[in-house]
C-alpha cells in the first residue's frame, strides 16, 4: 500500500509541477511580445490603478476643499456678493471632484468593508441634508464649538451647499419648533447671512481637514491603503477577489444613489414620491443636480474605462477582455453611453424642470441606468464572478 | 437470497461508530449554531429584512421577534451539545430536529444542500438508536445500552450519505459542466492570484479536470468508500476534495459536514480502532460499562419500520429526480433544483425590477428588491423564479393594504455560466395574479441557448495596450 501511495504522490507532484512550470512559460513568451508601447494586464495591476484613481480623485479633491476653505473664510470676513460668489465657485469646484468621488467608496471613505473608515460621510452625507438642524445650529452657533461631534447631516458639502447658497430668510423646521416659537430665528434679522457664512467657513475647514485625512489614509508611509488594496491577498483583503469585490461594491453607487434617489425619486419614478417631487433633487439650492449626475457618471467610467483622459489607463472593461469577456464588455460600455447620451439629453436650464418639461427624457436616463446595471449585476458578476455588496459573509452550495 | 439479505441487515454490528458519528453530527451543529450567533448573521438572516420567502405550504412560519431568533441559535448550541454528549436524547433529538428545520423554513434564501443533509441525519436519529452507548443517556440508565445495532441502521446511514454524493455527481452531467467546464472555468478564473494553484488555474485545462474529477469523485466515491481494500485512500480522497473546496469557495461547515457523515462508510468498530491505536482503549471499555443482554429495541414493529425505511429511501432515490417532470434546463428554471443535491453546479447572477401600475391611478413605478431584501435574499432573489414570484405577491399585498389596487411584472435579466444575460420571467405576466405550486410554470421563460462562456484566464489573454 504505502509503495503505491508514494507512487501517486510523485505522480501528483510531478503534474503539479509541470503544469505550474508551462504556466509559468507561457507568460514570459507574452511578456516578450509585448510591443513598445503595449502595456501588460495583470489583476494587481488594475487594483493599482483603481487605487491610484481613488488617490488622484482626493487630491484633486484636497486642493478644491483647500480652495473652498479659503473663500468660505474670506466670504466670512468681507461679506460681499463677490466673496460670497468666489466662495460659491469654491464650492461647485470642490463637490464636482467629490461627485466622482462618489462612486470610489471602497477602503477608507467607505462605510462598511474591508479598510473602511467611514470617512465619506464626514465630506459629503448627502441624502442626509437636515435643513431645520442646520438653521438650528445658525440661531445657537454650536458651529463654532463642536461641528466635528454634531450630526452628519448638518456638516459637509450638503450643508455648506445650504449655507452658501440659499438666500431666504425663512428656516426649514415647522412653527412649532422651538425656534421659532421663542422668536431666535425672527431675531436673527441681518445676522441671518453673516451667520450662514460663518457656519459655511466652519464647515468649508472641517471638509478641508477631512479631504486631508482621506488622502493621508491612502499615502505610502501614512495609511498606505494603496497599497493595501494593490497588494492583496493580505490582512485586510484575504484574496484578490475580495479587492475586486470590494471596488465593485463602490460602483453601485450609480445604481442605489444614481439612479433611484438621485433619478428615480424625484422624477416619481420610485415608490418613494408619487407626485411634485421635483424639488427632492440632489442640489436644490446651487441648481447643479445634473452637473452632478455628470460627475457621477465621469467617477463610473473611471473605474470602468481607465482614469486617464478618454478612459486611458485600466479598468474593469479590461479585466472582462483580458477574460475573454469582450462582448460583456462592450455591452457595459454601450450602456454607459447610451447613459450619457440620456444625460446629454436633458437640456432645460436644471434638472427640476426637466423633471416637470420633459419627463419622457428623465425617464430614458432612468432606463438607461437600469439596463447598464441589469447587465452589471447579471452578466459582469457572474463572469467576473462577483458579489453584490453584502453587509455579511455567509456559507454557501 | 432475500433470507441472506434479510439475515446480513440484521446482523448485529459494532454500536461504537454510530456513537462517534453522533458526536460528531452534535459537535457540528453546535458548531453551526455558533456561527449564527458569533458572526453576527441573526441581525442579518432575520431582523433586517421586512419580508421573508416561504416554502409552499409553509407561509405560517415566521421568525421570531428580537430576540427569539438569537435563543433559537443559543439553543441549537446547547441541544446540538446535548446530542453530542447523548443526554436526553428521545426529548433533546426532536427538539433540535424541530429548532434545525425551523431555521431552514423561515425563509427559503437560507437553503443550503448541508443543511437539508443535516436535517435528515437528525431526522434517522430520532428513530435510530444514537444514543443507547457512549452516551451520558447510557450512564445514567444502564438498561438501554446497547453493545449492537443491527447492520441496516448502519447501511441506512451510507444509503443517505451516498445518495448526497451520487446526486450531486448526476447533477454534473450537463453539457455546461463536461463539455464547457462551466462555471468551474469561471470560478478559477477569479482565483488565479492563489500559491501554486493559481497557476495551475490559470490553465483552461485545470477548469476541464476539476469538472470531470468533481463529476467522477462524485458519482463513484461512495462506491470506493464501499469497498474495504479502497477505503482508507478514498477517505484520503474525500478529505483532499473537501479541504480543496472549503478552501477555494465559501461553502462554512460543508466539508466538515461531508468529511465526518462519510465516517459511516468505515467498520462499526474503528472508534475502538482509534482509541486503541492513541492508546486510551480503557476509555472506550468504561464508556460501554455492561451493555443489556436483550439486544436492539426500537418500539416498533418490525414490518412497520421496514416499510418507513423503504418509503425513506425510495422517496430520496426519486425526489431528486422530479425536475425531469419539468424538461428543460432545471438550473435555468429552478423547478425541482431545491431537495436534490444540485450542489455548487451553476454560477448565476440576475438583476430584477418589479414594474408596477396601480389600477386606480394608472401610475406605473419600479420597485428595487432592495426595498425590501437583505443583501443576501436580493443575491438569491436574482435568479430563482419563485422567489420572484413571491415577492410580486408581497409587493401586491402591500399595496393592497395602502387601498391600491396594482398589476405586478417583473424584468428580471439573468445570466447562467457567463451566458449573455436574457430575460427569466415574462415580462408581460401580471405575477399578483399568478399562484405558485407544482405545475409547469408558463410564466417562467425558456432558457438561453447556445454555450455559456469560455474564460481564457488573464495571462493566456493576449496583451491588452493600455490606452
Amino acid at each position: 500500500m504505502m509503495p503505491r501511495l508514494r507512487r501517486h504522490l510523485a505522480s501528483a507532484l510531478f503534474v503539479t509541477t509541470v503544469l505550474v512550470a508551462c504556466s509559468r512559460k507561457g507568460a514570459d513568451d507574452d511578456a516578450s511580445s509585448g510591443g513598445p508601447n503595449a502595456g501588460s494586464f495583470d489583476k494587481a495591476g488594475l487594483l493599482r490603478a483603481f487605487g491610484e484613481c481613488a488617490v488622484s480623485t482626493y487630491k484633486e479633491f484636497q486642493t478644491g476643499a483647500a480652495e473652498l476653505d479659503a473663500a468660505a473664510k474670506k466670504a466670512q470676513v468681507e461679506a460681499t456678493p463677490e466673496s460670497l460668489a468666489a466662495a460659491r465657485a469654491a464650492w461647485s469646484k470642490a463637490i464636482d471632484v467629490w461627485e466622482r468621488a462618489e462612486v470610489m467608496q471602497f477602503g477608507p471613505a467607505a462605510m462598511a468593508g474591508p479598510g473602511a473608515l467611514d470617512m465619506r460621510d464626514g465630506i459629503y452625507a448627502w441624502p442626509l441634508v437636515g435643513r431645520c438642524l442646520i438653521d438650528g445650529q445658525v440661531v445657537d452657533k454650536t458651529y463654532e464649538t463642536n461641528l466635528a461631534g454634531a450630526l452628519a447631516s448638518t456638516r459637509g458639502l450638503g450643508a455648506a451647499e445650504y449655507l452658501l447658497f440659499f438666500e431666504g430668510a425663512d428656516n426649514g423646521c415647522g412653527p412649532a419648533v422651538t425656534i421659532n416659537t421663542n422668536g431666535a430665528w425672527a431675531a436673527l434679522g441681518p445676522e441671518l447671512p453673516k451667520r450662514r457664512a460663518a457656519y459655511a467657513a466652519a464647515i468649508a475647514a472641517d471638509v478641508n481637514q477631512r479631504a486631508q485625512k482621506l488622502v493621508e489614509a491612502w499615502e505610502p508611509g501614512k495609511g498606505d491603503f494603496l497599497a493595501t488594496l494593490s497588494q492583496a491577498p493580505n490582512a485586510t483583503f484575504t484574496s484578490q477577489q475580495m479587492a475586486f469585490n470590494a471596488v465593485s461594491d463602490a460602483v453601485y453607487y450609480v445604481d442605489d444613489f444614481v439612479k433611484t434617489m438621485k433619478v428615480g425619486k424625484p422624477a416619481a419614478l420610485t415608490p418613494d414620491c408619487a407626485a411634485s417631487c421635483s424639488d427632492l433633487v440632489e442640489s436644490p439650492w446651487a441648481k447643479r443636480s445634473k452637473v452632478h449626475l455628470k460627475n457621477n457618471l465621469a467617477g463610473f467610467e473611471a473605474l470602468v474605462r481607465g482614469c486617464g483622459a478618454n478612459g486611458a489607463g485600466l479598468g474593469f472593461d479590461d479585466l472582462l477582455v483580458a477574460v475573454g469577456a469582450q462582448e460583456t464588455s462592450d455591452k457595459v460600455l454601450a450602456a454607459l453611453e447610451a447613459s450619457k447620451a440620456a444625460l446629454a439629453a436633458l437640456t432645460e436650464p436644471t434638472f427640476e424642470e426637466d423633471i416637470q418639461k420633459n419627463p419622457a427624457g428623465v425617464k430614458a436616463l432612468f432606463d438607461a441606468l437600469r439596463n447598464m446595471f441589469a447587465i452589471i449585476k447579471s452578466e459582469v458578476a457572474t463572469v467576473l464572478d462577483l458579489n453584490p455588496p453584502q453587509r455579511v459573509a455567509s456559507d454557501n452550495d | 437470497m432475500i433470507d441472506r439479505l434479510r439475515a446480513a441487515a440484521t446482523k448485529g454490528t459494532d454500536i461504537a461508530a454510530l456513537a462517534a458519528f453522533r458526536f460528531v453530527l452534535g459537535a457540528l451543529v453546535c458548531a453551526s449554531g455558533l456561527r449564527f450567533l458569533l458572526f453576527g448573521w441573526v441581525p442579518e438572516l432575520w431582523s433586517q429584512p421586512t419580508f421573508f420567502f416561504t416554502y409552499l405550504g409553509f407561509g405560517w412560519v415566521k421568525p421570531l421577534p428580537s430576540p427569539g431568533m438569537h435563543l433559537v441559535c443559543g439553543a441549537m448550541v446547547a441541544l446540538g451539545a446535548m446530542f453530542a454528549v447523548g443526554a436526553f436524547m428521545r426529548l433533546v433529538t426532536p427538539i433540535l430536529l424541530a429548532i434545525f428545520v425551523y431555521v431552514q423554513l423561515v425563509d427559503v434564501t437560507n437553503w443550503l444542500n448541508h443543511y437539508y443533509l443535516v436535517s435528515l441525519l437528525l431526522l434517522l436519529a430520532c428513530f435510530l438508536p444514537l444514543g443507547r452507548a457512549w452516551s451520558v443517556d447510557a450512564a445514567r440508565d444502564p438498561s438501554i445500552r446497547l453493545a449492537t445495532i443491527p447492520a441496516w441502521v448502519t447501511w441506512l446511514f451510507r444509503f443517505q450519505v451516498g445518495v448526497v454524493y451520487f446526486y450531486a455527481g448526476i447533477a454534473k452531467l450537463t453539457s455546461d459542466w463536461l463539455l464547457h467546464a462551466q462555471p468551474l472555468n469561471i470560478w478559477l478564473s477569479a482565483r488565479t492570484e492563489l500559491p501554486i494553484f493559481g497557476a495551475i488555474f490559470d490553465q483552461r485545462a485545470a477548469a476541464y479536470f476539476f469538472s470531470w474529477g468533481g463529476f467522477l469523485f462524485d458519482t463513484t466515491i461512495w462506491a470506493f468508500l464501499l469497498w474495504r481494500r479502497s477505503r482508507p485512500l478514498a477517505y484520503c480522497v474525500v478529505i483532499g476534495f473537501h479541504a480543496m473546496v472549503g478552501w477555494l469557495f465559501p461553502i462554512g461547515m460543508f466539508p466538515f459536514i461531508m468529511v465526518s457523515a462519510v465516517l459511516v462508510f468505515f467498520p462499526s468498530s474503528w472508534p475502538r480502532t482509534l482509541l486503541a491505536r492513541l492508546g486510551l482503549a480503557r476509555w472506550a471499555a468504561r464508556l460501554d460499562g455492561a451493555p443489556a443482554e436483550d439486544g436492539p429495541r426500537f418500539g416498533v414493529p418490525r414490518g412497520l419500520a421496514r416499510a418507513a425505511v423503504l418509503a425513506y429511501c425510495a422517496f430520496q432515490v426519486l425526489f431528486p429526480l422530479r425536475h425531469r417532470l419539468y424538461g428543460g434546463n432545471v438550473l435555468w428554471h429552478e423547478q425541482g433544483m431545491r431537495f436534490s443535491w444540485k450542489v455548487m453546479v451553476r454560477q448565476k447572477n440576475g438583476s430584477v425590477t418589479y414594474v408596477v401600475t396601480s389600477k386606480k391611478t394608472g401610475r406605473t413605478w419600479y420597485e428595487s428588491p432592495k426595498r425590501y431584501l437583505g443583501s443576501r435574499q436580493e443575491r438569491e432573489l436574482g435568479g430563482q423564479p419563485d422567489l420572484i414570484l413571491q415577492l410580486a405577491h408581497h409587493i401586491a399585498a402591500e399595496a393592497q393594504k395602502r387601498g391600491d389596487d396594482v398589476e405586478v411584472r417583473a424584468e428580471a435579466l439573468v445570466s447562467l455560466n457567463g451566458r449573455a444575460a436574457s430575460p427569466l420571467i415574462d415580462p408581460s405576466v401580471d405575477l399578483a395574479k399568478v399562484q405558485d405550486g407544482f405545475g409547469k410554470a408558463s410564466w417562467i421563460l425558456p432558457e438561453p441557448s447556445g454555450p455559456p462562456i469560455h474564460l481564457r484566464p488573464h495571462s493566456a489573454a493576449p496583451r491588452i495596450a493600455v490606452r
